[in-house]
């Protein structure tokens, strides 16, 4: 039977993916902070409780997954944000949002490489967003940890395939129609613009070899205009979201496993691609 | 050096990582050109080097978060600009990483970028000031050193995002040297090899760096051999 980890698959695009797996007759196991979410999983999933920002639960969490039979699939998906004028942010959350979703996922892949529990021909999936392309005023910090964890996907392409037979892919979505996903738009009432996780879930299930996954067409268009036209695709970002979060008054932020990236303008679609 | 003195203005700069590499030769510069430097360092004041210029020195382990706090309110008055160059890295694959070290190189090299970035954000908007951020041209991958690459990447990606946020009050510039002989690919682990004397030498880093702070357009500028050796001639008719 199929192994499949996946981190914050309490909610929102873990929860899809969560879906998936089992669909498709895997054994999932599941990584996350929320106490509440983890009890309410489908039957048969099995749970590993972890804070993830709190250096002793992300020990204690690599100590179970050192001691389990070894994963076919690995999704990283567990991430935080914090939206908001950066010097208003309060520093310590921004440190958290680096702790969940840059430290924790390179410091999880660590662990299971050196203790052999990704298998040969496995997959290694790391949830980064379509702000890798376009930049994310407003969520400067954040940003920045997309970036990091690409480029650590990236970097660890190649030794992994050829040592080990992993296959490394990252999936960058843009804006998803999850629960929260709303607290860090700048206009909470464009849902019908977002893809669905399930979408995006299944995007990740199909696509089992190309290194990026993009899903959704105007995702694509978006991450294809931020690479011919950075400039542009940075000022449109600070239109769209940083000067509309300006004007927004308190700080959000939320605990939970999914993306929120706000293009909410463009219309998402059926298509799917990845990196010649 | 000493030529420029006369018609720049005079400034105050924070430089971080400011004991060693290329910290320290930005330090050198700065002093040559009269400005007025504050440097930070993990090491204390009494292991800086002999030749080490008369500058207000102090050890701050950044990847302290009260430290950092600390030295912001006790050291920092006015401010025109900061260059953050501290950092650390291990030349190591992920086979062989080590997970106290993933959080130590996130620390040093990121989360302290941000706690500073953060605390010296007020004084840096109240006299229109620059900030630098020193990354690497590993940001865009980097096989042999994964995890440097990715918090080199997310500095970058950060100071990409903070540019348009401050776009109007603080100029932010994230400059990406490429390999440097200053010891520190040692110190990462790759034994030093003919290719550690191609490396680009730290005066000329810095001096990139310094310029590089005050460009005016474009985020990011990658600080490679290339730039290095188009700037030669310029040397020699300065
Ligand atoms: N050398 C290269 O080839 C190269 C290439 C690209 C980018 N870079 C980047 O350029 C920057 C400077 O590199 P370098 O070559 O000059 O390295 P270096 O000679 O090793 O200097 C590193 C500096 O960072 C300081 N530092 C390290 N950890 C610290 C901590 N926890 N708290 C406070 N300060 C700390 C060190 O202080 P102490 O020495 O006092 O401990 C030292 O001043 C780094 O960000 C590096 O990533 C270097």
């Amino acid at each position: 039977m199929t192994r499949v980890l996946i981190t914050g698959g309490a909610k929102g695009l873990g929860q899809a993916c969560v879906r998936t797996a089992l669909t498709d007759g895997c054994h999932v196991t599941v990584l996350d902070a929320d106490a509440n979410g983890l009890t309410q999983l489908p039957a048969g999933v099995s749970a590993i409780y972890a804070d993830l920002a709190d250096a002793a639960e992300l020990r204690s969490a690599i100590n179970r997954l050192s001691a389990s039979e070894p994963f076919d699939i690995v999704i990283m998906n567990a991430g935080i944000n914090a939206t908001g004028p950066f010097e208003t942010l309060p520093v310590e959350r921004q440190a958290k949002l680096i702790a969940v979703n840059l430290t924790a996922p390179m410091a999880l892949t660590t662990a299971l490489i050196q203790a052999d529990k990704i298998a040969r021909d496995g997959r290694l999936v790391f949830v980064s967003s379509l702000s890798h392309f376009v930049s994310y005023p407003g969520a400067s910090t954040y940003a920045g940890t997309k970036d990091g964890l690409t480029i650590f996907a990236r970097s660890l392409r190649r030794p992994l395939r050829r040592s080990l037979g992993i296959r490394v892919q990252v999936v960058a979505p843009g804006p998803m129609d999850t629960d929260h996903a709303t607290e860090h738009s700048p206009s909470p009432d464009d849902r019908r613009a977002r893809v669905a996780p399930a979408f995006v879930a299944d995007a990740i299930w199909r696509n089992r070899s190309g290194f990026l996954i993009v899903p959704g067409m105007a995702a694509n268009g978006v991450s294809i205009l931020g690479r011919l036209l950075p400039g542009v695709a940075g000022r449109i970002m600070r239109r769209m979201i940083f000067e509309k979060l300006q004007v927004r008054t308190p700080v959000q932020d939320t605990h939970s496993a999914r993306e929120q990236s706000s293009l909410h303008a463009l219309h998402p679609d059926q298509f799917l691609t990845e990196e010649p | 050096m000493k030529r420029q003195t006369a018609n720049r203005l005079l400034r105050t700069y924070l430089v971080t990582g400011a004991s060693s590499g290329i910290g320290l030769a930005v330090v050198k510069q700065l002093c040559a050109q009269g400005h007025r430097v504050i440097g930070t360092g993990r090491r204390s004041g009494t292991s800086l080097p002999v030749d080490y210029p008369d500058i207000d020195y102090r050890a701050v382990d950044l990847t302290e978060a009260a430290a950092i706090e600390r030295f912001i309110d006790d050291q920092i008055v006015g401010l025109d600009r900061a260059i953050l160059c501290a950092g650390a890295g291990f030349y190591r694959g992920i086979e062989e990483e080590c997970v106290s070290d993933v959080e130590h190189i996130v620390s040093i090299n990121f989360t302290a970028q941000i706690r500073l970035a953060h605390g010296l954000y007020g004084k840096l908007a109240a006299r229109h000031g620059r900030l630098g951020l020193v990354g690497s041209v590993a940001h865009k991958r980097a096989a042999a050193m994964p995890v440097y690459a990715a918090t080199k990447a997310a500095l970058d990606g950060f100071g990409r995002a903070l540019a348009l946020e401050w776009q109007d009050r603080v100029a932010v510039r994230v400059l990406h040297p490429g390999p440097t002989r200053t010891g520190m690919a040692e110190r990462a682990g790759r034994p030093a090899d003919w290719l550690t004397k191609l490396m680009l030498p730290p005066h000329a880093v810095a001096d990139m760096v310094i310029d590089g702070l005050e460009a005016d357009r474009g985020y990011r500028r990658t600080i490679s051999y290339g730039r290095y050796l188009a700037r030669l001639p310029l040397r020699a008719v300065r």
